[in-house]
């Protein structure tokens, strides 16, 4: 099992973190957080079982767009600290288990950037080219500006030039000019520099906007945008251990997993539809709004995953949602219009939820069991607040709570002289909620965090496992079973496994000075195999009763993956379950007798099923009339023609009884009413004051950090 | 492949699954009407018709090796019905319905149309169902015909597409994101994704194919196979064809596709013995989902609007589905205009007579078409993939040809509004009744114009309801006040 820790698709059984070190400690000071700050907190990261850092922009920048205006893409920020405190912190990270990826920031450069500076200089200097350079403003009817409440126009006229630059987002942040193939090499050799120093990939910013035009020679922006990624793949592919490429493109989800290429451009993608709808799903305590985005989820490459989170150092973007959509989440989440922030809210978690804890246990435990890998935006994990005064989206970017002191334990300088001042409302001020208090806490959210990624660790299902739908009558339940992926084949498993352990490292590992592959090949290990995991969850503020339609699992005695109670076994009929207010139940289904892999029945919309595993072709061979029974069996092939869009509501269409509940009557033999409770033994903290030890150590499976 | 069977063994056979099945027979011997050999051997399946107590009833039994091991349905009775002996020796005979390896059998082989000489592909370009062809498969044909109903439908795009943030792949064409129910099915884009909806395990296996039950009645077994498929079969049939049927193959035909899709009937004999459909998964009743977005927004305790589980969005695309299924019932079964006096007066009675009296003033142009007849919240389901009708077997629809105005339907759906909406006002507190009884008549008013205007934003949906506003609503109201 190292190997697929420690081997090339470590990111699948990852949590990660996002951290602002703006923000996070400051180590010397002076009112701003820094890398050694950072490296300070490690060991609380580590304690709260982050196995990835994602290291916002720390590079040299005017700040005028919390460092994603960047004027020098080789080096660090003087205010955070020198290369040498960046090379300690993904040594001693390493040393710890966790990676460590950086922003890259591709798309623009600041305006202060030495490059834009020359480009500006002449029409016909050496850089000239280098940006994309207009005499006219083009205005291109799709071309959208993204931060809609503050720039009117993509173009801005530079008077020393003389000419139009293209500019997506703010008009101090000009696009690089990607068809010039130097800028193209410019940023290669970045990449390679980073990789050099021990970075274990790359967040790419906004990679869909990466080319501003269809290039002369015919070729389709977006089609370029692919070239260059798998270019970049290339380059990263060539270190050992496995780099990674997380890629940020707010789209449409079919848009969305062009990223992933067939495998050979970014491993990750960050699943933007998903986010809005989890909230929508809660306010409208209806499962629809999640289970018609997963079934839309194409799979995705077998070496791909999703990453998904619920809030980010960005609004909580709206762009990916119908308009009705929009109005109720803005409606709902964003009372206030100085919530709002460009194409989106600007809020963090806990305070777009009211400060719900139960709300807040549900929809982690939701980012947490769903295809994916988590990614905790830095102070979530305490349920941290924000600052709606603060301008842009400062609101949420404001200090790392990590005690009652001044300054919330961020900082010793003065308060005036903050990068940002700290939250202190009475609600979410660094008095009621900060680190040290909820760490003394055993039934605090940050201790609930904790012990969920302990379990979640402790399953690699959660991580690599297939996704199946669970039938069940009422709307407000979402009930799915991750499903462990078929044993790995040995030759894969052995690739993974040189790959990891030859200890050539490739063009340079070099720099973090420690034995990447031996620390990092002991983190993250999940245990050894585990059965399917059904994951209950109540979308509605009031508790629910629901039948889960188990049959495929008749004989499994599920275990609850927090307390490890046995449940009552799964027998035919509905099984049913209570859930309490927002509730929650990860239950292990062991000693069922499954159906053969292969033969399953396919309700999965497997996020992350292999693509060979031909979705949608497997039931080409035999002897019934293939091409009909396929073609109406498989709803991309049920499509009705030319139909207008309204038509295709239905293409997929399938039904069942609804009245179904009407023949449970006549059933004999269902298992005993179950109450899953909501406080103690079931999903809810009280398990947190609990033997944790002896209770993993139950099931049989060590911890995944031995030491700590 | 067909071999005679013999009466006499057979009756027994009858008489232990009537008496399983708990039916009272008033001890009068069952008439056989029909027995056929669909798979001959071990396992081998015999197809019954007979009468019995007045009523055309179905048994599909199953022929196994005495002394084979076999499993059932966890809520099945017994399902062995008894011996019986043909030129292989012995058998066991058990109901093939609680026997999920028969089950699966009679499943491949109703939609294995080779399995019957004659059971060809029915003709595409006539478009009439074949209805003597043995075991049709509906597929060919329905996917004709609802290719070209389709394209000839081309305005109906009125749902308000947001986002239109294509960016810069536009690879798939649009680009267009539409949420929530009426999104376009998974696998319709760009080829990339398909809906995992394959069914492993059926080439060439029976066991270990995976099936569930998952409504057994005394009208009908609904099973799932495999995951992808739903067979229903009959154990009541319908005198002189099965309503139910030729409403699913109908609604099909016409390209209508909310709904479960037909992908076999079983017909043998005059008779309609069962049906393969599509199954989609996890959806829950459209009366359940109307009592999420009341329960929400009794505890809100504010405007529906703004109470967040709205049912508007949902009520305006089960008005856009029904009208849908009004035109595509209308263009296979055609319309026959009628007298609004006429209708009117089919309904007089004490409640009725001022709205009677009302239409009956009105200069209206009214039609009659095939309705659903039973056109409950109860009756349609929500998916992921939207809304759609749930099963056409059960009630009237299975049972009787019904034919009336559209509006018929309509009023049935509203009022069905109407009564989810009573029994979350009788759930709350009576305390608090009057406040409560307020919010849920909005719930109810909003609702109501929302579905109602889903209706009307159909194109072509004018063509069959009243045309002006003032004649749609008063024979609304008529059919409303004259209930089902």
């Amino acid at each position: 099992m190292a190997t697929s820790a420690a081997g090339l698709d470590w990111f699948k059984q990852a949590v990660f973190y996002e951290v602002f070190i703006w923000t996070f400690f400051d180590s010397d000071g002076d009112g701003k957080g820094d890398i050694r700050g950072l490296v300070d907190k490690l060991d609380y990261l580590s304690w709260l079982g982050v196995d990835c850092l994602w290291l916002l922009p720390y590079y040299p920048s005017p700040m005028r767009d919390g460092g994603y205006d960047v004027s020098d893409l080789l080096t660090v920020h003087p205010d955070l600290g020198q290369m040498d405190d960046l090379k300690l912190l993904i040594s001693e990270a390493h040393d710890r288990g966790i990676r460590v990826i950086a922003d890259m920031v591709m798309n623009h450069t600041s305006d202060q950037h030495p490059w834009f500076v020359e480009s500006r200089r002449s029409k016909d200097g050496p850089k000239a080219d280098w940006y994309v350079w207009s005499e006219e403003p083009r205005l291109q009817p799709d071309s959208k500006v993204v931060f809609v409440d503050v720039e009117e126009s993509n173009w801005a006229f530079d008077s020393v030039r003389g000419e139009y630059y293209s500019h997506r987002f703010y008009s101090h942040q000009p696009d690089l000019n990607f068809a010039n193939v130097e800028v193209v090499e410019a940023m290669t050799g970045a990449i390679r520099y980073w990789l050099d120093l021990g970075l274990d990939g790359f967040r790419l910013d906004a990679v869909p906007y990466l080319f501003e035009r269809d290039d002369p020679a015919g070729t389709d922006a977006g089609e370029a945008a692919h070239a260059l990624l798998r270019k970049l793949r290339g380059v990263v592919d060539a270190y050992t251990p496995k780099r990674l490429l997380l890629a940020e493109a707010n789209l449409w989800i079919d848009e969305l997993v062009e990223y992933f290429g067939e495998g050979d451009e970014c491993d990750m993608c960050f699943h933007f539809p998903l986010m809005p709808r989890l909230f929508l799903a809660v306010r409208r305590e209806s499962r629809f709004p999640l289970t018609e985005i997963l079934s839309r989820t194409p799979d995705v490459p077998a070496s791909c995953q999703w990453a998904i989170f619920l809030r980010n150092h960005d609004e909580l973007t709206l762009e990916k949602v119908t308009e009705e959509e929009r109005d109720q989440l803005v409606a709902e989440y964003a009372r206030d219009p100085r919530m709002r922030r460009h194409w989106g809210i600007g809020r963090r978690l806990a305070p777009l939820i009211e400060g719900n804890r139960t709300l807040a246990e549900l929809l982690w435990a939701l980012i947490f069991s769903l295809p994916g890998s988590p990614v905790i935006y830095y102070g979530d994990e305490l349920l941290m607040g924000d600052n709606v005064y603060l301008g842009d989206r400062d609101s949420v970017r404001t200090p790392m709570q990590w005690s009652p002191d001044r300054n919330g334990g961020f900082s010793k300088a003065n308060l005036e002289d903050l990068f940002l001042p700290p939250v202190t409302d009475s609600v979410y001020g660094y008095g009621a909620v900060n680190v040290e208090a909820q760490q003394a806490n055993p039934s605090s959210f940050l201790q609930w965090m904790q012990r969920m990624l302990q379990v979640r660790h402790q399953y690699s299902v959660f991580g690599s496992g297939s996704f199946e739908l669970v039938d069940c009558a009422n709307p407000s339940i979402l009930a799915y079973v991750r499903v462990p992926a078929p044993a790995p084949a040995v030759e894969s498993a052995g690739a993974a496994g040189s790959g990891a352990g030859t200890g050539g490292r490739g063009e340079g590992t070099g720099g973090s000075g420690v034995d990447v592959e031996r620390s990092l090949d002991q983190a993250g290990t999940p245990a050894g195999p585990a059965g399917p995991v059904l994951c209950v969850h109540n979308l509605s503020r009031f508790p629910q009763p629901v039948e889960l339609d188990l049959s495929e699992y008749v004989g499994a005695v599920p275990t609850e993956l927090l307390g490890r109670v046995r449940f009552p076994a799964v027998r035919g009929g509905g099984y049913p379950v209570t859930l309490s207010s927002h509730g929650y139940l990860w239950l292990e289904l062991s000693g069922a007798s499954q159906v053969p892999a292969g033969r399953r029945p396919t309700r999965r919309r497997g996020l992350s099923r292999p693509l060979s595993a031909g979705a949608g072709h497997v039931a080409a061979e035999g002897h019934h009339d293939r091409r009909r029974l396929i073609g109406r069996i498989i709803p991309g092939g049920r499509r009705i023609g030319d139909e207008e869009p309204l038509r295709k509501l239905g293409t997929r269409i399938g039904a069942k009884s609804p009245e179904r509940g009407e023949g449970r009557g006549s059933r004999s033999g269902g298992p005993d009413d179950l109450t899953a409770p909501s406080g103690d033994q079931g999903g809810r903290g009280g398990d947190l004051r609990g033997p944790s030890g002896d209770q993993s150590g139950e099931g049989g499976r060590a911890d995944r950090r031995p030491g700590r | 492949m067909n071999g005679a069977a013999d009466p006499v063994q057979i009756l027994p056979i009858i008489d232990t699954h009537l008496y399983r099945r708990g039916v009272a027979t008033r001890g009068d011997v069952p008439e056989l009407l029909d027995v056929e050999v669909i798979m001959p051997g071990r396992p081998g399946l015999l197809d019954i018709v007979f009468r019995s107590g007045g009523a055309l009833r179905h048994l599909v039994a199953g022929l196994r090796h005495p002394g084979d091991s076999f499993t059932s349905f966890p809520d099945s009775a017994d399902p062995s019905l008894g011996l019986y002996e043909d030129d292989l020796g012995l058998a066991v005979a058990v109901d093939a319905t609680s026997d999920p390896e028969m089950l699966s059998h009679l499943a491949r082989i109703v939609m294995e149309d080779e399995t019957r000489g004659e059971g060809a592909l029915p003709d595409a370009s006539t478009g009439t169902p074949d209805r003597d062809g043995g075991l049709s498969d509906v597929g060919g044909q329905s996917r004709a015909r609802g290719q070209s109903e389709a394209a000839g439908d081309s305005g109906a795009a009125k749902y308000p597409e947001a986002g239109g943030q294509a960016g810069s792949g536009g690879k798939h064409g649009d680009g267009v994101f539409r949420s929530g129910r009426d999104a376009p099915a998974a696998g319709e884009y760009g080829g990339r994704s398909s809906y995992p909806t394959a069914l492993p395990g059926r080439a060439g296996g029976v066991a270990g194919e995976h099936l569930h039950r998952i409504e057994s009645n005394d009208q009908y077994t609904s099973t799932v196979i495999g995951g992808g498929t739903v067979i229903t079969l009959f154990r009541e049939l319908i005198e002189g064809g099965d309503r139910g049927v030729e409403l699913l193959c109908a609604l099909d035909a016409r390209g209508f596709n909310h709904l479960a899709a037909p992908l076999a009937v079983w017909h043998r004999s005059g008779f309609d013995l069962g049906a393969v459909q599509e199954y989609m998964p996890a959806s829950a009743s459209g009366r359940d989902v109307a009592l999420v977005s009341l329960r929400d927004l009794c505890s809100a305790g504010c405007r529906p609007e703004e109470a967040g589980a709205d049912f508007a969005a949902d009520a305006f695309n089960i008005g856009v589905m029904t009208a849908r299924m009004h035109l595509a019932l209308e263009s296979e079964f055609g319309r026959e205009k009628v007298d609004a006096g006429v209708l009117a007066s089919d309904s007089v009675d004490g409640r009725t007579a001022e709205a009677a009296a009302i239409v009956r003033s009105m200069e209206m142009r009214c039609y009659k078409i095939r309705v659903h007849g039973d056109y409950r919240l109860s009756r349609i389901v929500l998916s992921d993939a939207g809304w759609h009708l749930g099963s056409l077997f059960d009630g009237s629809t299975r049972s009787s040809e019904n034919v009336s105005s559209p509006l018929s339907d309509v009023a049935s759906i509203l009022g069905s509004l109407h009564e989810v909406a009573e029994v979350a006002l009788d759930q709350r507190d009576p305390a608090s009744a009057a406040e409560t009884g307020e919010l849920v008549a909005g719930w109810e008013r909003r609702n109501r114009e929302a579905l109602i205007t889903g209706y009307l934003s159909v194109p072509g949906i004018t063509g069959i309801v009243p045309p002006s506003r003032d004649s749609f609503f008063a024979l609304l109201t008529l059919l409303e006040l004259a209930g089902p």
